[in-house]
């Protein structure tokens, strides 16, 4: 992993309050030190000009040698992703999302833009994609055919995509829905520290509610009401965010145990610029953590009560991990 | 007890409800409403002394076991008079009912629903029919108005600041590290269980000490929702004007706080708080720096 001093990552957030995290570290870095005295007119333009300017603040003090109690964010690249080709052990996957380390910072979702874009022939942008893709993983069907149509060319290309694309995630989102349970009033399963996640199954119930005072108007009352559910669409998503909930506890631990502080927004991981080789470091490595675990057949069988044997696409994903550069960006 | 510990605790208690409720209280008092309130306790007698079919005979006898018809106008009072603008009947009677200890919903909000519509006979508020309603549902409207002071107080209540004291460590999953408070570490109503909880990442957060970023301050807080209406407008210049005083009351303290968090049914962590939160917008993030400076490395 190529790491950076302090002050390079202060360029890098930067670069990327203006807009540019799409860039190699390289390129954001070489950008700002060509502009690094346009700072001001940068902010003017860039896409967080609050973010910015105070990261142009923090450059300025760390260049006087002014101590600052500066964080930056760096966020991860389609965690869910990311969560289930480790889950899965699908290096085709993992590259796509920058667990592998191609030299890029690969952008999954404009990848599948382009190449639904070659399947139906008219041209796919990223923001076409980036919703249906997202909500594929966490179980929506309706959300794919909202955007592409219902039997449709772009539908069948989406999917073809996704299935060549990312095989591994695809199977692994399938695994966990398939593990519903029908007569259960609640989800349960635990991760490697020891965390509970318990989610229970709540139906919506309408009910046409009279009122004698109000001359028997009726309106209807929407509840939740916790009962079984013959399907469900849920577990998928409820399981990679209880996974990355515990992806979070670790990164709070480990920067507890190297003496620097961290604040997480689920998926976007905050600190002082001097920790940040840290903070990349620890999430590649438990990310590596689940590639050589057996994480997911232990919460579908928990799941289940089932012992099923569950076989991952391969047993050496963290090896071809070592090097990835851009799993946080 | 240390200053900051004393001084947390008296934060809390003014963000508590009890003090809330008494303050709405008094504004109601000083408006005047003693003719609305007896003839609200009036209608509700008679509503509760009323014969009527069975369950409806059930669900009036289960209310008048936990009644206090005093506390209940008041919540009818905070629930419709409290609000700036109609509101559909549901989220009325919804939060009507969650004060009348029903075992099932529904009844709890038949029950409501009923109460509101006996009390709407005293004026205090018009139930607009679904056929008149803009919304084509019904709607509840005050016919009364809190002070300016009493609306911005209760938005600037609503939430508590971070801590300005390091939050109590968590022990047990019904601990929330404020001083005074004890809720779930976990979410949502329901959610709430008592299998294991990794309470040591919680504690871990909650005790990184933080600061505002005073030169953000300098920087207006702009709405992320189109402001359309005097309504949305005054709401969200209420919301900026009780941040800005968060913001305020915390560098007077000393610009040094905590954040409490707590997880969610998947174990996904939360960092509490609205005025000031890092999970918040562009702005509010900015906000945030830790207390401890570092020297930034490197060329």
């Amino acid at each position: 992993m190529q790491t950076f001093t302090g002050i390079e990552y202060i360029k890098i957030d930067m670069a990327n309050q203006y807009g540019l995290d799409k860039l190699t570290w390289d390129a954001r870095i070489e950008f700002i030190t060509t502009n690094i005295n346009n700072l001001d007119t940068l902010e003017t333009n860039a896409k967080e000009p609050i973010l910015f300017a105070k990261a142009k603040r923090a450059y300025r003090d760390a260049t006087a040698k002014h101590k600052t109690g500066f964080i930056m964010g760096l966020d991860a690249t389609a965690s869910g992703i990311q969560i289930m080709a480790c889950l899965q052990g699908c290096p085709k996957t993992a590259k796509q999302v920058n667990l592998g380390n191609t030299g890029a910072r690969e952008d999954v979702y404009q990848v599948v833009a382009d190449k639904m874009s070659k399947i139906v022939g008219d041209q796919l942008y990223k923001e076409d994609v980036k919703k249906p893709v997202m909500t594929t993983f966490y179980g929506s069907k309706n959300q794919p055919e909202e955007a592409f149509g219902e039997d449709t060319p772009e539908l069948e290309a989406f999917y073809k995509t996704l299935s060549e694309m990312l095989p591994g995630a695809m199977e692994c989102m399938q695994d966990m829905q398939k593990c519903w349970q029908p007569t259960v009033l609640e989800h349960k399963w635990t991760l490697p520290d020891g965390h509970v996640a318990k989610v229970k199954v709540l139906n919506t119930v309408d009910k046409k509610i009279e009122i004698d005072e109000l001359d028997h108007a009726t309106y209807t009352h929407r509840a939740y009401v916790n009962t079984p559910a013959p399907k469900g669409l849920s577990l998928a998503a409820n399981i990679v965010h209880s996974i990355d909930g515990w992806i979070v506890r670790e990164q709070v631990r480990k920067a507890s145990m190297q003496g620097f502080e961290l604040l997480t927004i689920h998926d976007s991981f905050w600190a002082s610029p001097n920790f940040m080789n840290n903070v990349r470091q620890n999430y590649l490595d438990t990310l590596k953590e689940i590639a050589d675990s057996s994480l997911l057949e232990d919460i579908l069988n928990e799941i289940t009560g089932l012992k099923g044997k569950l076989t991952k696409l391969s047993n050496n994903l963290s090896s071809t991990m070592l090097h990835s550069n851009y799993a946080l960006s | 007890m240390n200053r900051l510990q004393s001084l947390q605790r008296t934060i809390e208690n003014t963000y508590s409800r009890h003090n809330i409720r008494n303050v709405i209280r008094d504004d109601l008092e000083k408006s005047n409403f003693v003719s609305l309130i007896n003839s609200s306790k009036a209608a509700i007698k008679e509503y509760i002394h009323g014969h009527y079919y069975k369950s409806k005979d059930l669900r009036i006898n289960t209310l008048k076991q936990s009644l206090i018809i005093k506390d209940l106008i008041t919540d009818i009072m905070i629930i419709t008079i409290a609000q700036d603008s109609a509101q559909p009947i549901q989220a009325a009677a919804s939060r009507l009912a969650n004060t009348l200890n029903f075992e099932d919903m529904f009844d709890g909000v038949k029950t409501a629903s009923e109460l509101l519509a006996v009390v709407c006979k005293t004026n205090m508020f018009d139930i607009i029919s679904a056929q008149q309603s803009e919304t084509g549902s019904l709607m509840i409207k005050s016919n009364y108005k809190l002070s300016d002071e009493t609306l911005q107080y209760i938005e600037s209540t609503k939430y508590l600041p971070p801590m300005v004291c390091p939050p109590q460590p968590l022990t047990n999953n019904n601990e929330s590290g404020y001083l005074t408070k004890h809720e779930s570490v976990i979410l949502g109503r329901d959610n709430h269980h008592e299998e294991y909880q990794a309470l040591d990442v919680l504690n871990t957060s909650q005790n990184i000490a933080l600061s505002l970023d005073k030169e953000t301050l300098e920087y207006e807080e702009v709405s992320k929702k189109p402001l359309d209406t005097p309504e949305k407008i005054s709401n969200f210049l209420r919301i900026v004007v009780s941040s800005r005083q968060v913001y305020q009351d915390l560098l007077t303290q000393g610009n040094k706080f905590f954040f409490t968090w707590k997880y969610d049914k998947r174990g996904r962590v939360y960092s509490q708080g609205y005025h000031v939160n890092i999970q918040s917008t562009s702005f509010k993030k900015a906000l945030i720096n830790l207390n401890q400076k570092h020297l930034i490395t490197g060329a």
